[in-house]
């Protein structure tokens, strides 16, 4: 069942880029020398082996497997939890705290800069995977982002951004 | 001969020069190693240090970063399943699985080892190849890029798992990433959306790491926390003498592969590496393990990637040509300092050039001593629990990601396709053949449309030599010998 879900969410996905996304999303000029050179040409191909890719999943499923992505059979361990049926209610609620803590970081790199929010991330993502010990939750988040900050604006000589602390750039 | 050796090794060896090699190979080692660090990056924050030295000195400097740098690379990818370069994202197709079994150090060893084989091979080609090589590459034209982008997608089968269709789907998906931007022909917008951002393209790096390592960090959020494989990933011992004899036809067969699309202006270390890894596959009794953990996967991929060291100073050296980002840095410095790489300097600066070629054969010695210490050191990295290495990890990521073009976009990308490839994991879609097509994808397009062009339409120019004909006989090959493995294992099934 989940390969045949799987075969209709890429066949979905080709038709979509096919019949949506290529002609709102490609600027195709009104005279092109040869259809191979279209713009269109290339992106249209693979849209088009996308949804064949797809229909083979639907017609021919095989046995529901529990994702390939190079894990091994003789490797259970890492066979592990994303790919069964379902996962718990505080694993998921764990991941899309994650995703959020992420996306606040993207958010708030123009009004806070790198630094302060990569010690909040780091400390909230390890708070998040369990650890209590104050020292370890503590120093790494304040070291690491401070480090980062000094080789990439003192030795590469990047800009990286401070957001409201961009008085203290020396 | 014997006057200009002499002459060369005494203009060599001073203590500035041999130094110099060794810091290069660290720092470029360092920089490999930093998830979001780029190689080129590290050779044009080094090129501003070599205006005061003497051009041997700085020269040297310059490729000891470049060395270094494509080793380090797969010492993330290993560990950690975030590649340092894009070429050593195919390090990670049998390294990272290794490390889960808990043989990262064999993984490490025999990357290094390959790596350590491959430049050295590399390097005597450099030496000893030069004008053949360089006169080889001139035959290249778009159609024969295309034929051989090609041949090197047919990988594609080769690590999609037990389900092709997949793969072919994930290739594509890979392929539809990768035309994002504008277009080389015409100049329009393709999925640009009116974000100019997006013009350039989707850079590597942010893809790269969003692809393989934010995938495994939301998998352990999501997972039950578990400890366990890190703790055990460098409990077991390294590489034994036997293993690497065991890989050496394709440490051999990498290492050439690599000298040879190194010497090509323009192919690059990510398709040597593929193209390696994907012969070696073919050929080895144990096909079946590639992908899952097997040794000899590391070492080929380490040995196409490292293959092209040396190689791709030839049509730098030889024609005065830069083949990619770092060659055309390195040209940087000699024109700083008033020399002009082609055949006019084998005449004038011969001794010059042997100085470097023996710098070039020392960083081979160094990058072994180098690599030797840094899994030593990085052994200690890995014990370090998931619940704090990945936060670090993750911080360094964005970092990185920002850090290539000062943009928070490459970030917010880099966090997107995290999100894909999640979702690429949780539905079973692999990894691998995604990113294959999307640093292959470019140039596969770009040849085909620059071959169009020049036949005004005609699809006989993409047999016009026998080069082409060579590449379209090894992709049916490797087509009908795919197909035949496949059947003998699943017939048809998704």
């Amino acid at each position: 069942m989940k390969a045949r879900l799987t075969g209709v969410g890429i066949a979905a996905i080709g038709l979509t880029l096919f019949f949506l996304l290529i002609p709102l999303g490609i600027d195709t000029p009104g005279r092109v020398d040869h259809i191979t050179l279209a713009p269109d040409f290339w992106p249209r191909i693979v849209s088009l082996i996308l949804a064949a890719m797809g229909l083979w999943l639907i017609l021919f499923p095989g046995p529901d497997d529990r994702g390939t992505d190079n894990r091994g059979p003789d490797n259970p361990k890492t066979n592990d939890p994303v790919s069964a049926p379902s996962i718990g209610f505080e694993r998921r609620a764990r991941l899309a705290a994650v995703l959020a803590l992420l996306f606040g970081y993207y958010l708030a790199i123009d009004w806070l800069g790198m630094v302060l929010p990569g010690t909040i991330l780091i400390a909230s993502l390890s708070f998040l995977a369990g650890e209590r010990r104050p020292l370890p939750l503590i120093l790494p988040a304040l070291c690491l982002p401070a480090l980062l900050y000094a080789f990439f604006v003192h030795i590469a000589g990047v800009p990286i951004p401070l957001g409201i602390f961009e008085f203290l750039r020396g | 001969m014997i006057e200009q050796l002499a002459a060369a090794f005494s203009l060599f060896l001073t203590i500035e020069n041999v130094s110099v090699v060794f810091i290069g190979v660290v720092v470029g080692t360092l920089i490999g190693a930093i998830p979001g660090m780029t190689t080129p990056m590290g050779v044009a924050l080094a090129l501003p240090f070599t205006f005061t030295m003497p051009p041997v000195t700085g020269i040297l400097l310059l490729l000891g970063i470049y060395k270094g740098g494509l080793y380090g690379g797969s010492i993330t990818a290993i560990l950690i399943k975030t590649p340092g370069t894009p070429a050593a994202s195919c390090t990670v197709l049998d390294g990272y699985p290794l490390t889960q079994k808990g043989q990262a150090r064999k993984a490490l060893d025999m990357a290094l080892y390959a790596s350590c084989f491959a430049d050295f091979i590399s390097n005597l080609s450099l030496i000893l190849l030069a004008g053949l090589l360089a006169s080889f590459a001139l035959k290249f034209g778009p159609p024969e890029f295309f034929t051989l982008i090609v041949f090197s997608l047919t990988i594609i089968a080769g690590v999609s798992g037990d389900s092709l269709p997949r793969g072919i789907a994930a290739a594509a998906l890979g392929l539809v990433f990768a035309t994002i931007g504008l277009d080389m022909v015409y100049g329009t917008g393709r999925f640009i959306f009116d974000e100019w951002e997006l013009m350039g393209g989707l850079n590597f790096i942010p893809v790269l790491i969003g692809l393989f390592a934010l995938p495994e960090i939301f998998r352990y959020f999501a997972g039950g926390l578990d400890e366990s494989i890190r703790a055990a990933a460098m409990r077991g011992g390294g590489a034994t003498f036997a293993e690497f004899r065991r890989c050496f036809k394709s440490i051999l067969r990498g290492s050439l592969i690599g000298v040879v699309l190194g010497s090509i202006p323009g192919i690059g270390g990510a398709p040597s590496a593929f193209l390696s890894y994907s012969e070696a596959r073919r050929n080895s009794p144990r096909r079946d393990r590639f992908g899952k953990g097997e040794l000899e996967g590391v070492a080929a991929a380490e040995a196409g990637n490292n293959g092209v060291a040396g190689a791709t100073m030839i049509p730098l050296l030889a024609l005065g040509v830069p083949g990619d980002v770092i060659t055309a840095v390195i040209l940087g410095a000699f024109m700083i300092h008033g020399l002009r790489p082609g055949p006019v300097m084998f005449e004038q600066n011969l001794t010059m050039i042997y100085a470097l070629f023996i710098g070039i054969m020392l960083s081979s010695a160094y990058l072994f001593m180098v690599g030797k210490f840094s899994i030593r050191a990085i052994s200690r990295i890995a014990e370090v629990p998931n619940r704090l290495l990945y936060p670090a990890v993750l911080v360094c990521c964005l970092f990185g990601a920002y850090a290539i073009n000062n943009s928070a976009f490459d970030v917010l990308v880099m966090l997107l396709m995290g999100i894909v490839g999640y979702s690429m994991m949780v539905f079973g879609l692999p990894a691998p053949p995604f990113l294959i097509a999307f640093i292959l994808g470019p140039l596969l397009e770009d040849n085909f449309r620059q071959s169009m062009i020049l036949s005004e339409g005609g699809l006989g120019i993409l047999f016009r030599t026998p080069i082409c004909w060579i590449f379209w006989a090894m992709t049916l090959a490797s087509i009908v010998f795919l197909v035949k493995s496949r059947r003998r294992r699943i017939p048809l099934a998704g």
